[in-house]
């Protein structure tokens, strides 16, 4: 039955045509504008390959290139090229850098502010092709930050502060234990320090206050002090 | 599949309460997000206070996410009550038990209320059921919705999950005589 005016649009099955025809070419919008931005994209990294010196020579246009490539998103980590100088050579230590920050800032909560340079490098950067190389010049530079950052080594193993407040002998010992078995306790300071249990209850209590360590206290026979960088040690 | 949890659950002090207030906030919105996940994986949409899946029905005793017996730890009732407080206030979570602070059971929102409200209008307008009454057990429970993430959601977080539709004039809700709602006419 053919109807007329208003009356012609309620056919229930037309609605669902309608539909039908409204998603679809929303879909073909959506899949050729996410092509248009790959070919961009792509385009765009051959176009810093080919101009190069330019993007080295003129800071500004430095500058504005790596702006727009970070709002089509591309990150400018993969842009660089370590080995054809891409951009000037410390940029991209910069750029790592930033990162590092970033990084510190948000899992301070997590661990006081103290992150080994495995966590870092195995959690972050690997995926970014950023080795461990480059990773300890970058935070070499972080030091000019003056206080701010800090890098200690426990058993040959790298780690760095973020957190203004320095580590006491005593609280580095501790980290030292932990290192061994992701825990430390009175009793495991008693043996291996000589300890006494006041002086260790007294440093294990400040650490777990300032976040550095976490406490269990469903052990067998005492309290455990985690060190909060096993979190990510014990599934490996 | 149920995905694995991530490795902070094999953490053994995630599971006794840390006295700093900055590390415990992050210890708490650590077991948010291993309830959410948990939940998610198992297509879980209520959870006992204990902390083990509820479905509708069955009364089966099952393992609960605050136990783990991989290294013999669990979360004590007290820390429980306030992870879960803490996700109501969140909106995360919501009681079953209304009008009650410790409810007996918890509705889990992987998404956000607002979230599953404009899901459930993309539904209504894709399926071409504006303008029609709907009922609540149509909604979650038909063939119609099969395929959609809110298909098996309980009726009465439908109900909640309606809310904001009626707040912008898109959605009446229709109750039967003890006030319950039945039915929904989405606009």
């Amino acid at each position: 039955m053919k109807r007329f005016g208003l009356a012609a649009f309620d056919d229930q099955q037309d609605d669902k045509e309608y539909e039908g025809i409204s998603s679809a070419v929303l879909q073909r919008q959506n899949n050729e504008l996410k092509e248009q931005l790959a070919v961009f994209q792509e385009r765009l990294v051959g176009f810093a390959k080919k101009h190069n010196s330019e993007i080295q020579a003129n800071p500004e246009f430095r500058s504005k290139f790596v702006r727009m490539c970070l709002s089509i998103g591309i990150d400018p980590l993969s842009l660089f090229d370590k080995d054809k100088h891409l951009f000037n050579v410390n940029d991209f230590y910069y750029e790592i850098c930033v990162k590092v920050i970033e990084i510190c800032r948000k899992t301070k909560d997590m661990n006081g502010g103290v992150l080994s340079f495995d966590e870092l490098e195995k959690g972050y950067f690997r995926r970014l092709n950023v080795d461990m190389g480059d990773l300890e010049k970058s935070i070499d530079m972080l030091q000019s930050l003056d206080g701010g950052f800090e890098i200690f080594e426990i058993r040959g193993k790298k780690f760095l502060r973020s957190v203004p407040n320095e580590l006491t002998g005593d609280q580095t010992k501790i980290l030292e234990i932990c290192s061994i078995l992701g825990y430390s306790s009175i009793s495991l300071l008693h043996a291996n320090l000589n300890w006494k249990p006041f002086r260790s209850r007294a440093v294990l209590n400040e650490m777990v206050a300032n976040g550095l360590l976490w406490i269990d206290e469903q052990a067998d026979a005492e309290a455990l002090y985690w060190d909060p960088s096993w979190i990510n040690v014990l599934h490996e | 599949m149920p995905m694995p949890l991530p490795p902070i659950y094999s953490f053994p002090p995630l599971y006794t309460r840390q006295p700093n207030s900055i590390i415990r906030r992050q210890q708490i919105s650590s077991w948010m997000d291993l309830i959410l996940q948990y939940a998610k994986s198992h297509n879980a949409w209520c959870m006992s206070a204990e902390g083990s899946i509820v479905t509708e029905g069955s009364e089966s005793v099952q393992e609960s996410i605050f136990v783990n017996n991989e290294i013999e730890r669990s979360v004590p009732q007290v820390f429980i009550n306030e992870i879960w407080s803490t996700m109501c206030q969140e909106g995360k979570a919501i009681g079953t038990d209304k009008g009650k602070k410790e409810s007996p059971t918890y509705y889990i929102l992987w998404r956000t209320v607002d979230s599953w409200a404009s899901l459930i209008l993309q539904w209504f307008e894709s399926a071409g059921k504006l303008q029609q009454v709907v009922t609540i057990y149509e909604l979650s429970q038909g063939d119609e919705s099969i395929g959609w993430e809110f298909h098996g959601m309980p009726e009465p977080l439908t109900a909640d999950c309606l809310k904001p539709l009626c707040h912008r004039h898109r959605a009446t809700i229709v109750n039967d005589e003890y006030g319950k709602p039945v039915a929904v006419k989405v606009v």
